[in-house]
């Protein structure tokens, strides 16, 4: 058993989308598109919200993207800041942990996606300035 | 049937030494105490909000607070949660069973307990679960408000010091509200803000509201029994709702929240007034942008000065449309199913005369703002002393 914390459900036993994080530990960011109404979701869904069915196929998304909105958030005392924004990969709001020092964030940046393994076998992705 | 606000009940915000049973049990004891006439036996519905009384462990929460004033004559109960807009989810429930005709009286009842000395408290959360919080964990709401920060300072020009004024009205206001939370130390100018520690840019510790326990109460009755509990019928005009969804993703505009202006004219159409109407309001300033925001929206300024508006002075208690007179969530701290009760409380108080040194003069129609998730819940409430 697995104890409770802040990081999602990622196998097939646990989650019908567990595809994206298999696809993730491939190097593949993906999510689903529609094949009704054509439309790419973020986050990746189990039904086209618009459409309500379940014709959804899994779609690569581009490795990097454009940061448009971030803070530098500093929520106890000597510890080091973590940057949390807003990743635009077309058209898709992505939020995000994004990787960078403070002092080469800024607004609009190029960022690439960053694989990052937990303890447990889990993923997470982030987004960091380098490729 | 009109529903009419007809009593009020609160216990004091704050970091207290005390559980969920303590602080719904303060509060009760508060609306009998200050509603004389008030009788167990006339309690027909119980509404209870409140946001996650799940991090101390207990579920069934309206049960647990109809054993706690030994409620005999109940035919309604229930518990609402939508995030930070529980408390107005809650009024609502009760309005509506009222104007239905299924019940005469309820108990609104917001509660929570935020302080709890295990981390695993902090696992339980109102952002989305899968997706947003894995990333945004470490910042939580502060960061995601902070995000609506960043983009309305690039697009409107609002200032930091616009921000931090705010706070500073705030804080103020709340000095004089015996309910809002004891602080060692309470900003008294924008540089006070300023210089406090920073938490999520562009804020610091004085742009947030603290997480306290709380608890505040409501009489809710039909218009017919009312003149029985109060002198002054303080009546529920009207009321809008929008949810956008809950994910961080589905916010097209993060300076923008369209979704609040529709839910602002869908209840001023209700209560039959238009914004330049209102004589007080209580917003949610979860974070020191939210209060600015919300006042563009609500229509109280133009879209983009809302920064002006607190500059200006205007939404001080002696300006010329006050906000937040209680103190906000910023001066009061924010007991998250507590706070949407707690801000009719202080609309009631204006109404009736009875708020003391926040009085404000020759109110007779106040407004409620309260927001769930990142901004993508909006809830609004109308009260007034006379049915337009």
């Amino acid at each position: 058993m697995r104890r409770f914390d802040q990081y999602p459900p990622e196998s097939e036993e646990e989650t019908q989308l567990h595809a994206f994080f298999q696809n993730l530990k491939n190097g593949r960011f993906t999510t689903t598109r529609c094949e009704g109404c054509g439309k790419v979701w973020w986050p990746p869904r189990t039904i086209c919200p618009n459409c309500i069915t379940s014709n959804l196929e899994w779609v690569e998304l581009p490795k990097n993207g454009r940061l448009k909105l971030y803070t530098v958030c500093q929520r106890e005392k000597g510890v080091e800041p973590v940057v949390l924004g807003i990743v635009e990969i077309g058209g898709l709001h992505i939020p995000s942990k994004i990787n960078a020092s403070i002092e080469e964030i800024e607004e609009g940046m190029e960022l690439f996606l960053e694989i990052e393994n937990l303890e447990d076998g889990r993923v997470i992705y982030a987004f960091s300035k380098q490729e | 049937m009109k529903a009419v606000v007809a009593g009020w009940g609160m216990a004091k915000f704050g970091r207290r030494r005390a559980t969920l049973r303590d602080l719904m049990s303060e509060a009760l004891k508060s609306l009998f105490e200050n509603t004389p006439n008030l009788s167990r036996d006339d309690v027909e519905g119980l509404v209870v909000s409140s946001n996650a009384p799940e991090r101390s462990g207990q579920t069934n929460l309206a049960s647990l607070a109809s054993e706690l004033i030994n409620l005999e004559n109940l035919k309604y109960i229930t518990r609402t949660e939508i995030a930070c807009a529980s408390g107005h989810a809650a009024i609502r429930a009760a309005w509506f069973a009222i104007s239905a005709g299924m019940i005469d009286s309820a108990i609104v009842l917001g509660v929570e307990k935020m302080w709890l000395p295990y981390p695993e408290a902090m696992l339980i959360t109102d952002m989305e679960r899968e997706w947003d919080f894995p990333q945004f964990w470490y910042g939580r709401a502060p960061s995601g408000f902070a995000l609506c920060a960043q983009e309305h300072m690039k697009r409107y020009g609002t200032t930091r010091e616009q921000l931090a004024m705010i706070s500073v009205k705030n804080h103020g206001n709340a000095l004089l509200n015996p309910y809002s939370q004891e602080l060692r130390r309470r900003p008294k100018s924008v540089e006070d803000v300023l210089n406090s520690r920073p938490v999520s840019s562009p804020f610091n510790l004085y742009d947030c509201s603290a997480r306290v326990d709380g608890a505040s109460a409501l009489l809710i009755v039909g218009e017919d029994v009312a003149k029985s509990y109060t002198d002054v019928p303080v009546y529920l005009l009207g009321s809008g709702q929008k949810a956008i969804g809950l994910s961080l993703s589905v916010m097209k505009s993060y300076a923008d929240w369209h979704h609040l202006k529709a839910a602002a004219l869908d209840a001023y159409r209700m209560a039959k007034i238009e914004p330049r109407d209102i004589d007080v309001a209580e917003v949610h300033d979860c974070f020191t942008i939210a209060e600015i925001i919300e006042y563009e929206e609500l229509g109280f300024c133009k879209k983009g000065e809302g920064g002006r508006l607190v500059e200006e002075g205007q939404t001080f208690i002696d300006g010329d449309i006050p906000v937040n007179p209680r103190g906000g969530l910023i001066g009061c701290g924010h007991p998250v199913g507590a706070t949407g009760v707690a801000q009719v409380v202080e609309i009631l108080q204006q109404l009736r005369c009875e708020a003391g040194k926040r009085q404000i003069d020759g109110c007779e129609i106040g407004l409620a703002h309260t927001q769930g998730g990142i901004a993508t819940t909006q809830s609004i409430l109308i009260l007034g002393v006379s049915v337009k």
